[in-house]
């Protein structure tokens, strides 16, 4: 199957700074991919060459195999959340949002429907009559989500959409993602790596303009073999023991005296089983489990690869 | 409502251009820009007219405009120093042109519009200097990159501004005619509205290039008001230069001042009064020079905007 996103040999370079240092990538059709690095990485800049925003200094890349410069061939099939792109203050949302959806391709009654749809769909009906400076961060930040929505892109890049948002509006925009964007390919950019673990299915790290590592969320959090364990009260040693000798477990690792890693030795059709094995074995030592994590914290592979501190770790 | 999509490249489409157009006139409206371009340009027309209409009121009242007959009124006008004076002194070397400003056509329009002439690409400044600026540095045209060619928004945002000064102008010259019309009432209506309707292609013709040139310096700069300075400083800088390098080479190589009047061709501006010339050749020769300067600055608006990281 052709890859949703093709980027191949891509250079972006501002003045004598490379932004962006001959990156390769594919991103599969239909999948919820993660892109992350550290503040300067080259996220924003790959985004911004894909939409057509910054021209490359060298290389390409083909959305739905069409090279991105050829805008309009790629209308409509094509969204975007820019980051920090400002709708115009003292325009209603609804007009602006219909002129998108007119330059989309759809004559004026339709464009006006389909704008009060996305509206909707992020939640926000009421605020199609009133000025976009009138709105606060976090309905700003869902209003240009919802110029995303409009139409029926195949293939949607989200620039940090839960960047500087309180914990409830960061949460509402991830269901929305995760909502609407079912059979569509998601390219999502965040500083907040529990949330790129939880809703990506795949990954790719960029550090200082080059891809680090890709690939599927599971091969690079380990996430069939590895098991994190977050319990009530202390593991004992008996209790070590017994997990220890269960034959699915291949090692244990205590990370404090409530938390542990467990590496399995199972393939993944047989892990529901080996979770029973082990919850039976913790219960039988009157232990019980506050959180379970499946595969190692991408916090923790990222800091691996990039070999450094992450800026964003903290952010929501 | 899944949108129309296209499998024919094209780099820019008309109809998006003119939604655009449309668009973006409506916002400078409704944003306040726009309206404050209205303002402006109104203001500077009036303030012409009534420099030249204050007088001759005056003069009109002293000689009891009871009494008088339309045709004796355009002879007091014609014998106001000021109207005559403003008209010689701008065509100093045509004497037919003199006589077809002042005795062919409405010579207190003729006087008001040769210098509204003089300030139309200052105040075509105001309405053009934020075609694209304001929005590269907020980075609003982002949203429209994704869904159209960079063609369609420099070229729509270029009409949409185009429209907006035809509104403004037409308003501006419609309250001119008026006042003259029925305060003054020296002039047949159909003379004075035809030679109104002309001096309104005037100066529509004269904007043209001056709203190409601020189109090319606004997606240059990422400042709303550095491209009004700038598009300020070129518009008028440039005959600052020219009229000092005239001034030098008539002072070091002692050539006959006339003979340099081309130097003034090389701008727009220096081809003002040929937009209301009697000779018809010299009028076209104007209009296409108008046209030509526009080709030219849109051209490398265009290119430069096509290339830029927006």
């Amino acid at each position: 199957m052709q890859p949703a996103v093709k980027v191949t040999n891509l250079t972006k370079k501002f003045a004598r700074q490379v932004a962006l240092d001959g990156v390769d990538l594919e991103i599969p059709q239909n999948s919820l991919y993660g892109l992350l690095g550290p503040n300067g990485a080259g996220k924003t800049t790959l985004f911004s060459i894909a939409a057509g925003f910054l021209k490359p200094t060298g290389g390409s890349i083909e959305v739905l195999g069409v090279d991105v410069s050829r805008t309009s061939e790629l209308r409509g099939q094509l969204a975007m959340l820019p980051q920090d792109a400002a709708f115009q203050g003292s325009i209603p949302v609804i007009e602006q949002l219909i002129m998108f959806s007119r330059l989309n391709g759809l004559e004026k009654v339709a464009a006006r429907r389909a704008a009060e749809q996305a509206l909707e769909i992020v939640g926000l009906p009421e605020v199609a009559s009133k000025a976009a400076r009138a709105l606060s961060h976090g309905m700003m930040k869902r209003v240009a989500l919802c110029q995303a929505f409009l139409g029926d892109a195949k293939v949607i890049f989200l620039d940090e959409p839960t960047a500087g948002l309180d914990p409830d509006n960061a949460r509402r925009i991830r269901e929305l993602v995760k909502e609407f964007t079912r059979d569509k390919t998601v390219v999502f950019s965040s500083h907040n790596l529990q949330e790129v673990q939880d809703i990506c299915d795949h990954v790719c790290v960029i550090d200082k303009g080059r891809v680090v590592e890709s690939g599927t969320m599971e091969s690079l959090t380990g996430s069939t073999f590895l098991v994190r364990i977050e319990l009530v009260s202390p593991l004992s040693p008996e209790a070590q023991g017994a997990l220890q000798a269960l034959p699915v477990v291949e090692g244990i690792e205590l990370t404090s005296e409530k938390e542990f890693n467990l590496r399995l030795n199972v393939s993944g059709s047989d892990k529901d089983e080996a979770m029973k094995a082990i919850y039976g074995t913790l219960a039988g030592f009157e232990i019980y489990p506050r959180s379970v994590f499946e595969g190692a914290s991408l916090e923790a592979r990222f800091l691996e690869m990039t070999g450094g501190t992450f800026d964003g770790a903290s952010s929501t | 409502m899944k949108p129309s999509t296209t499998t024919v490249h094209r780099s820019w489409s008309p109809q998006h251009v003119w939604l655009i157009a449309l668009y973006s006139m409506r916002f400078a409206l409704r944003s306040g820009g726009g309206l404050m371009f209205l303002l402006i340009f109104l203001t500077v027309g009036l303030s012409i007219a009534s420099l030249f209409i204050s007088p001759i009121e005056k003069l009109v009242e002293m000689d009891g405009l009871d009494g008088m007959s339309a045709s004796e009124i355009s002879v007091t006008i014609l014998e106001s120093d000021m109207v005559v004076e403003a008209v010689e002194w701008i065509t100093s070397s045509d004497n037919a042109q003199s006589e077809y400003l002042l005795k062919e056509n409405p010579a207190l329009l003729s006087a008001i519009l040769l210098i509204l002439l003089i300030a139309v690409p200052f105040t075509t400044c105001f309405g053009a200097f934020n075609q694209t600026s304001g929005d590269i540095a907020s980075r609003g045209l982002r949203y429209l990159l994704l869904r159209t060619e960079r063609a369609n928004i420099f070229l729509g945002r270029f009409v949409g501004v185009l429209l907006f000064t035809i509104v403004s102008v037409i308003g501006t010259m419609l309250v001119i005619v008026l006042y003259v019309q029925f305060k003054v009432a020296a002039y047949p209506g159909l003379d004075l509205w035809l030679w109104g309707l002309q001096g309104l292609a005037a100066v529509f013709f004269l904007s043209l290039p001056y709203i190409a040139l601020c189109a090319w310096i606004s997606c240059m700069l990422d400042t709303p008001f550095g491209s009004l300075a700038i598009c300020l400083l070129i518009s008028g800088f440039s005959l600052v230069i020219l009229y000092v390098f005239k001034l030098t080479l008539i002072a070091s190589m002692k050539v006959d001042p006339e003979s340099l009047d081309w130097l003034f061709k090389t701008v727009p501006w220096g081809w003002k009064y040929g937009l209301l010339h009697g000779a018809p050749a010299a009028r076209m020769t104007a209009i296409l020079a108008m046209l030509g300067f526009t080709a030219v600055f849109l051209w490398l608006g265009l290119r430069h905007f096509q290339k830029r990281d927006l």
